[in-house]
């Protein structure tokens, strides 16, 4: 049973994360306007993107860029079987024929948008897995530039580099936190499952771990093909959310975006994840007031552009100097006493991956 | 050793608590902080222009425009005996940064929404408008998308539809300069560029032209070699290359044709009318170029033209330096005579009177038809012609039937 399970404490942690979570969802819910229940959707959203970088990076020790690619291929694969007939005339003239009378559930659409990402996943980075360091980073890179590629020229589905409209709302606060909770219980059951385990020690001493038997090719392809699975949902709730979109959005600015949060938090714990997210949320919407105040009210007397990004590029600079495991540095958050010792394996003193 | 544990821990969980607090507040601040009382006295309009991006050399002018229109209804008044409070928030050319700032805006109580300049840039911006019961206008998107098939019974767009934007360069083209074959290239990045070729062509043919090819581009790609090898080597000289893309890219399309002799005349639609192509061609390149736009920077071109030329000066100390201008100008105009006609400011009401009004503006007179037939707007289009890196205006052109959309 604790074979399946996994080691006790992670549960305290998703307890403990949880807590707050919820609050915040609550608040927003009970005292939030429409702009904080967007920014606060948005959030758990993005959320669900960290976690799954972190199931894959965090226990990796691999930096990707790819997962945003099937965030994109999620998004799409959704929103073009939930479209209802009528829509899909309009907005996708050449569609295929065999596409064009599908007009799935919110949920299924979820489900078979994952579906079609993880799939995806599975195949292309089967052979990917091989490669370590720079080069495993480099590849995920290329794999991202593939996926937009395809994204914008295969008009016929995506409608190109256009908007994609008509996509019906279904993502409300709840539905994003609901799935950001189940998220976040997920991965870290599965830091601490067998296969998270194997594939930390993989990060930790690669030659070590495959000594001992660990297939570092099969976990590290499990961890990757979970995060992409992690993106395609992120994907589709989003599309569900915006209902306008097209292929720039899942591209480098997101990209930075996900990784800012998963850094700044701290890649090597779950704790680090969410904590990373709702940081970066609130510098993001606070830089975002500022410079909304700034220029309203003429501060500099002339209009001040960008300062968000560049604010955000600054805090980056600063956690990676000052504190280079992230505001976490890779524990976990727990409650009361520590896990005692003696039962299961030892806890092992985490460092930031790489 | 524990102990050294203990305090991380500790200062982790404070700074976590640290962070709630923060947020809270942040939450708490807009919640309670959202202006509503205000919102009673004066008559808000909400912009979701971008002003930085690709989107804003199309968008920042039409913002200046809808200034000065502001400034000169509050001074004869407002609009329904109410001061015009106008707030643009950037949208950065980014669709989902605009469909998020109009919903801030709509919640700060704004009355209406002025779209920016594009449907894939503007509709999310109308989305919102849409959703929460409010007229949305957008300045100068002219895919025929953006109406109310698409967006919805109370949105509308400031411009032509690029059936009339095409057409009115296909039937100049064809009837007043006797070209008979043209070259087209379609840059795929949004349905404006899309659109305005589609339409262009189908007229071309309709009137008894012939399109040799239509070649694709996309915006960002930066290399138009293929493009410019396929033009160079063709067996039949096309009598007019049209070219629908956008800047920056637009620039460099027509600067390497120029570049390496091809001298045949180059048409286009209003992405042309801008200061920045202008610059980018200069007097050597900017040769035997025409395109079709919303109006021209000149008294007499249309009625009200004068005022607004010594109006916008007064405002920005320069003279505008594209017919942008003039539709943040009549985007305003248009919002200010439908609510006086509907009374209200009621998306409802507004909307049922723009279905029914005739509206003279600086870009000409605008008709809309009903929210069934898509809010289609009857418009006509200003030729302009590029000499020597210098405008001039030709006329306007209503092109006898255009293609549906």
């Amino acid at each position: 049973m604790r074979e399946i399970l996994g080691r006790a404490p992670y549960l305290n942690t998703v307890l403990t994360l949880l807590v707050p979570l919820v609050l915040i969802a609550a608040a927003t819910d009970a005292f939030g306007g429409t702009v904080q229940q967007r920014i606060v959707t948005t959030m758990f959203i993005n959320m669900i993107l960290v976690l799954g970088l972190q199931v894959y990076m965090g226990n990796s020790g691999i930096v990707s860029f790819a997962h945003i690619g099937f965030m994109g291929i999620g998004a799409y694969a959704s929103a073009v079987l939930s479209m209802p007939p009528d829509l899909k005339a309009m907005t996708l003239r050449d569609l295929y024929d065999v596409l064009q009378p599908i007009d799935l559930p919110f949920w299924l659409a979820v489900t078979v948008g994952a579906g079609v990402a993880g799939v995806v996943a599975a195949i292309i980075s089967y052979p990917l897995m091989r490669l370590s360091d720079a080069a495993a980073i480099i590849t995920s890179f290329a794999l991202l530039v593939v996926i937009n590629d395809v994204l914008v020229h295969w008009s016929e589905v995506t409608n190109g580099p256009r908007t994609l409209f008509g996509v019906e709302r279904f993502t409300y606060l709840w539905t994003s936190a609901g799935v950001a909770f189940a998220g976040l219980l997920f991965a870290a059951w599965f830091r601490e499952s067998r296969v998270g385990l194997q594939l930390r020690a993989s990060r930790d001493d690669r030659v070590a771990a495959q000594s001992c038997g660990v297939n570092m090719v099969f976990v590290r392809w499990v961890a990757f093909v979970l995060m992409c699975i992690y993106a395609a949902i992120a994907g589709a709730l989003w599309a569900h959310f915006i209902t306008s979109f097209q292929p720039g959005h899942f591209y480098l600015e997101e990209v930075f975006l996900i990784l800012a949060m998963l850094v700044i938090g701290g890649p090597v714990s779950v704790s680090g994840a969410v904590i990373g997210t709702i940081l970066v949320t609130l510098a993001f919407e606070g830089f975002r007031a500022l410079e909304g105040y700034l220029n309203t009210n003429q501060v500099f007397g002339t209009q001040v552009f960008g300062l968000t990004e560049f604010l955000l590029a600054l805090a980056m600079i600063g956690i990676l100097i000052f504190r280079p495991a992230g505001v976490m540095r890779g524990r976990e958050l727990r409650i009361g006493r520590r896990h005692r010792g003696g039962r299961g394996m030892p806890a092992t003193k985490e460092r930031a991956a790489d | 050793m524990s102990n050294i544990r203990v305090t991380v821990r500790r200062r982790a969980t404070a700074a976590f608590a640290q962070g709630i607090a923060f947020g809270m507040g942040i939450l708490t601040a807009g919640a309670f902080g959202a202006p509503t009382a205000a919102a009673q006295e004066e008559l808000f309009i909400g912009g979701a222009l971008s002003l930085t991006g690709i989107q804003a050399p199309l968008d920042e002018p039409t913002l200046r425009g809808a200034q000065v229109a502001v400034e000169a209804l509050n001074e004869e008044g407002g609009i329904l005996g109410k001061q015009i409070r106008f707030v643009n928030l950037d949208g950065k050319s980014d669709p989902a940064t605009v469909g998020n700032v109009a919903v801030q805006l709509i919640e700060q109580g704004a009355d209406m929404i002025v779209a920016p300049c594009d449907f894939d840039f503007g509709g999310p911006a109308s989305r919102a408008a849409q959703n929460a019961g409010l007229v949305g206008i957008s300045t100068c998107a002219s895919s025929p998308l953006y109406g109310s098939a698409a967006l919805g019974d109370k949105q509308f767009t400031a411009s032509m539809w690029n059936t009339t934007m095409g057409a009115a360069a296909a039937e100049y083209a064809f009837k007043e300069k006797g070209w008979k074959t043209a070259y087209v290239v379609t840059d795929t990045f949004i349905d404006y560029t899309v659109t305005l070729s589609r339409y262009f062509i189908e007229h071309f043919e309709n009137l008894g032209g012939t399109v040799i090819r239509e070649d694709k581009y996309t915006q960002g790609a930066q290399d138009f070699s293929a493009q410019l090898n396929r033009i160079q080597n063709l067996d039949e000289k096309p009598d007019v290359i049209f070219i629908s893309s956008y800047m920056p890219d637009l620039g460099t399309i027509i600067r390497s044709i120029r570049e390496i002799g091809i001298e045949t005349p180059i048409m286009g639609g209003d992405s042309y009318d801008d200061t920045g192509l202008f610059a980018a061609l200069g007097e050597a390149h900017g040769n035997d170029i025409w395109f079709v736009t919303h109006t021209y920077m000149k008294e007499g071109v249309a009625p009200g033209m004068a005022d607004f030329l010594e109006k916008y000066e007064e405002v920005h100390g320069e003279a505008p330096d594209t017919s942008f201008t003039a539709m943040g100008w009549d985007t305003v105009m248009i919002m200010a005579k439908a609510a006086e006609k509907a009374g209200s400011t009621d998306g409802d009401k507004m909307a049922d009177a723009m279905e029914e009004m005739t509206f003279d503006l600086l870009s000409g007179k605008l008709d809309y038809s009903s929210a069934e037939e898509g809010h289609y707007p009857y418009k006509e289009g200003a030729l302009v012609e590029l000499q020597n890196g210098e405008t001039s205006f030709i006329g306007w052109m209503k092109p006898t039937n255009p293609p549906a959309p």
